[in-house]
């Protein structure tokens, strides 16, 4: 057992959690309330370990990727909806990678933002085109790791380890007014909606049928997402952390992507500024594959094409011309000069409401009987699953009312 | 479902009604302002890079000028915002400071109970 063997969950969780989104909403759950909302962020962990798991065991034993069954357990109506919603919710998230990409380079650089953008869109389409599946995920997985210093920037801070602890506790902060409350729901629906992105459990499993997982890889599975995703989430835990030790006492409410990086560079310099520059580009960039590759996974899966970057580019032309064109369209959102921010925002709202029809297949199959014989889930599986469904679509119910009432978590 | 569709409208109206509407933009402007004086103060210690100081006080900037842009006219806060996008994008961390200061006062006045 290595590292290289689990850097597929360790690309899916560092470009899961810490994308865009996640860099923003933490930071600025953190400098907003505190260390209250951590247990969000350990409850949709577990949530998305637990989904993850299924996926990846049902792709090992079934052979069958999330979107084949998502098309096969809803009908085709119903799967067209949860196609339509779910190509929507990953190109917007796609966009703001993109653009979040172009943004850290120009911060890294000086260069001008839109020509950062078009270098970036080559950089990403190079990079699918020519590495195989498994170095893809080797090659943004371990660089994303340099995410790391953001713990480090914690560990150096020396926060009140105690009130952390006890931010794992649920809770409601005290003395929130009504609008106080409200905006408080908000953040825990979108940190729900951040960590759970269905786009993660497409790339996932369709990153297992890529690697040809068979029963043998069953370990591998379940250690990728404990091991991947307790990582990913212990990084947003830390910029969540960071923010509220660092920002809130001087009443920064960060908004901008670039940020973040201050967390690191107020106790490590110009060295720490760097370095989590860096690291938020790769794991941002790893985000914006797994997007634009889930998206095409998804049309593939649900029409049938030949899929896969498991085969050369020209051997499945329409997933290859699918992952391009979506590409080229997540960058001509950015091209108009819409708010990055706005487009986070709006990618959360549309992936909340993707969440109950990407995990009830995945529930219902990981548990039949006939499908997965003996490897479907026991009964902690089960339970855990069945739980996070209710939880999810109570946060799907609220989403919308929520973003209402808060212009999207500012009121 | 209409009831509940006539409570949102009405949380909706309540929300954004007279001088609390502009809460939200002042608290942008306020976070965006904390956060130029903080890249400033670090910037002056040598501890940035020179991209990463001249783009950030661009976008602060900018979006102090975009959040300035929907406040009410006779909002108090509007002449703080004008204040602060007439200093110099590299000023000395304080002026933008005892501004921010300002900017929390107005807002607690604003916030609800």
């Amino acid at each position: 057992m290595n590292l290289l063997e689990i850097t597929l969950g360790i690309m899916t969780a560092v470009g899961g959690f810490v994308d865009i989104s996640e860099l923003v909403f933490a930071a600025q759950a953190g400098s907003n309330y505190g260390y209250a909302l951590i247990w969000v962020f350990a409850l949709a962990t577990i949530g998305i370990m637990v989904m993850s798991e299924m996926s990846g065991r049902i792709a090992a034993v079934a052979k069958q990727p999330v979107f084949n069954l998502i098309r096969h357990r809803l009908g085709l109506k119903l799967g067209l909806v949860t196609l339509i919603a779910s190509l929507v919710s990953n190109l917007i998230t796609c966009a703001a990678e993109i653009g979040g990409t172009a943004i850290i380079l120009h911060l890294l650089t000086g260069a001008p933002m839109l020509l950062m953008a078009v270098a970036m869109l080559a950089v990403l389409i190079a990079t699918i085109w020519i590495l195989p599946f498994k170095w893809i995920e080797r090659a943004y997985g371990l660089l994303g790791l340099v995410m790391i210093v953001f713990a480090v920037a914690l560990v150096k801070i020396n926060p009140p380890w105690g009130a952390i602890a006890a931010g794992f506790v649920p809770q409601v902060p005290p003395g929130l007014s009504t609008g106080g409350m409200i905006r408080f729901a908000y953040f825990g629906v979108a940190i729900i909606s951040a960590v759970m992105f269905p786009y993660e459990v497409y790339f996932y499993s369709s990153g297992g049928i890529e690697e040809k997982w068979g029963f043998k890889d069953l370990p591998i599975n379940r250690l990728t997402c404990i091991v991947g995703f307790a990582l990913g989430s212990l990084l947003s835990i830390s910029i969540l952390s960071g923010s509220a030790q660092l920002f809130a006492p001087l009443h920064v409410d960060p908004q901008l992507p670039g940020s973040a990086a201050l967390q690191a560079e107020l106790p490590m310099g110009r060295t720490g500024l760097v370095l989590a520059l860096l690291g938020m580009l790769f794991a941002v960039a790893g985000a914006a594959i797994e997007t634009c590759l889930a998206n095409a996974y998804s049309l593939a899966q649900f029409f049938g094409w030949e899929w896969g970057r498991h085969r050369k580019p020209w051997e499945a032309p329409r997933f290859t011309i699918a992952w391009i064109l979506l590409f080229l369209l997540a960058f001509a959102i950015v091209a108009t000069g819409v708010d990055v921010m706005r487009l986070v925002e709006y990618a959360v709202l549309f992936s909340v409401l993707v969440l109950p029809l990407t995990y009830l297949p995945l529930l219902l199959l990981a548990s039949d009987r006939h499908f997965m014989r003996a490897h479907r889930n026991g009964m902690l599986a089960n339970g855990l699953g069945w739980l996070y469904f209710v939880v999810i679509v109570a946060a799907a119910v609220a989403a919308v009312p929520l973003f209402l009432l808060t212009s999207g978590g500012q009121g | 479902m209409k009831a509940a569709i006539l409570l949102v409208l009405a949380c909706l109206g309540a929300c954004s009604s007279g001088r609390q509407a502009d809460l939200p933009a002042i608290k942008q402007i306020r976070s965006a302002a904390a956060e130029w004086a903080l890249v400033n103060r670090e910037a002056a210690r040598g501890r940035l890079t020179a991209p990463y100081a001249i783009g950030m006080r661009k976008a602060v900037r900018e979006e102090i000028a975009t959040q300035a842009h929907t406040l009410r006219p006779g909002s108090p806060a509007a002449p703080i915002a004008a204040a602060l996008l007439a200093l110099p994008d590299d000023t000395a961390p304080d002026p933008i400071a005892r501004r921010v200061a300002r900017l929390r006062q107005i807002e607690a006045a604003l916030e609800p109970a």
